[in-house]
């Protein structure tokens, strides 16, 4: 038995790219991303109601609110395969049909490039974050199940306490380092559970890396060179550590056959 | 609940520890799968107003989490796998006279994909490789038909492929021969085909 990507040619079953800004656009420069971002995304993607909850911290009551129209503008395909979001402090893509690295980063700019433009005439970047989520499932039950055969022998991101359990878990690491003078936050979650349905084993791989700017302790940047390029480099030196952190934690044969190091 | 002066914190308490955030479809792009001691660090951190905090964590506690099923697009599914299955093939591999696909080619073509996925269902084109070995898309519908073709690099650039196709759009004839193509846009000329909406 072993496993199986999730997909033909690679295992990522979903791909986020997120751009914090150092402070919120201002409102009316917003509304009017939001309209200019609506005529640059595919055909078949509607804005979503915004849904908000408030809280009354002196009597505790909580309401509901969801209306039309309002910030931020989160828009959503048919299929449920692309999501894409403009708020006050951030824009964000997120995407259930990534194919390739060259095409994802294009379609990211053609989505968002012109918006981006106006953006950054208010606010500086203040991080870039990528998120893969990679999904093995296993060809047989959890009689024959062996984990070991998709994630190294020696996993560093596995607490071995849950090796030992009956063969569900998850694990959760989390860390910062000093790249480039930004802080980078590298998230790691592996889940190991059943799919839904047939109840077959399955190993959810999470990986995240956001670098952020000007915080305390890790260095300064220099403001004129948090732009449009930044951003841009930013998302390369991610996506290339993001598959090396990925080929760190499964076998190299997986890494082969799902192209990771193509 | 121990503090009531800040709402990020209140709702925080109020979390079973064990509770996941990141594993439902969520238009908020703050959620992601790191625990929630984790991500109301990263918010905290990350100047967010506590409004947006709390909504975000009352929002997902509020909806299922994801069927473990992820659902892949079927058309973009089968097409990847259409290409996968000719890489390594032989010379030979209908038979006959065929070429070997080169692999740059089906590259070009698994990146083509991308943006084809991307236009409205009843455009989207088949794939093929032909006995030259080349991948090809082709569409026809009413009103639109499509034959495209993807041919090796001419000539030392940063783009991948070439490509030419034929088109027929409102009776409208097209042919494009040889428009490079580097992977991060399509020609915007066959955008133009794929997406505009005058059919």
């Amino acid at each position: 038995m072993a496993f199986n990507p999730i997909n033909s040619p690679h295992s990522i079953e979903r791909c986020s790219a997120t751009v914090v800004f150092s402070e919120n656009v201002p409102e009316k420069l917003l509304r009017k991303l939001i309209v200019d971002l609506s005529k640059t995304l595919p055909q078949g993607v509607s804005r979503t109601a915004s849904r908000a909850f408030k809280f009354d911290v002196t009597t505790g009551q909580v309401t509901t609110e969801v209306e039309e129209g309002t910030l931020p503008g989160a828009f959503i395909s048919a299929d449920k395969q692309n999501q894409f979001m403009l708020a006050p402090n951030a824009l964000s893509w997120t995407t259930e049909r990534y194919v390739r690295w060259k095409p994802f980063v294009g379609q990211l700019d053609s989505f968002f490039g012109p918006v981006l433009d106006g953006v950054l005439e208010a606010v500086s970047p203040q991080s870039v974050r990528l998120e893969y989520s990679d999904r093995f499932n296993w060809a047989g039950d959890w009689n024959d199940f062996d984990v070991k055969t998709l994630l190294r022998a020696d996993p560093a991101f596995v607490a071995q306490r849950v090796l030992s359990g009956d063969g569900r878990w998850h694990t959760h690491s989390g860390w910062f380092d000093k790249v480039d003078n930004l802080r980078r936050l590298t998230n790691v979650n592996i889940d190991v559970a059943d799919l839904v349905g047939p109840m077959t084993p399955t190993v959810g791989i999470f990986t995240l890396m956001q670098d952020e700017a000007n915080i305390s302790g890790y260095g300064p940047s220099n403001p004129e060179d948090l732009n449009k390029a930044f951003i841009a480099s930013r998302l390369e030196n991610l996506h290339q550590g993001l598959k090396k952190l990925l080929a760190d934690i499964i076998v190299p044969q997986m890494a082969e056959k799902i192209g990771l190091s193509s | 609940m121990s503090v009531v002066t800040n709402p990020t914190v209140l709702v925080a308490d109020s979390i079973p520890a064990t509770t996941k955030l990141g594993t439902f479809r969520s238009n908020d792009l703050n959620i992601t799968n790191m625990s929630i001691p984790f991500q109301l660090m990263n918010w905290a951190t990350s100047g967010q107003n506590t409004q947006v905090v709390s909504s975000s964590i009352l929002r997902a506690l509020g909806r299922p989490s994801t069927p473990q099923w992820y659902t892949a697009d079927a058309w973009l599914s089968e097409t990847l796998s259409a290409l996968r299955s000719f890489r390594g093939t032989q010379s030979g591999w209908d038979g006959e006279n065929s070429h070997a696909p080169i692999p740059e080619t089906l590259d070009a073509a698994e990146m083509l994909s991308a943006f084809f996925s991307e236009a409205p269902a009843d455009r989207r084109p088949s794939v093929n490789v032909g006995p030259d070995g080349f991948p090809s898309f082709a569409r026809n519908v009413a009103d639109f038909y499509l034959h495209l073709v993807v041919e090796p690099r001419r000539h030392p650039s940063n783009c991948i492929a070439n490509l030419t196709w034929y088109a027929i759009r409102n009776g409208e004839k097209v042919f494009e021969e040889g428009v490079p193509f580097d992977g991060t846009s399509l020609p915007k000329e066959l955008s133009s085909l794929l997406n505009s909406d005058d059919l």
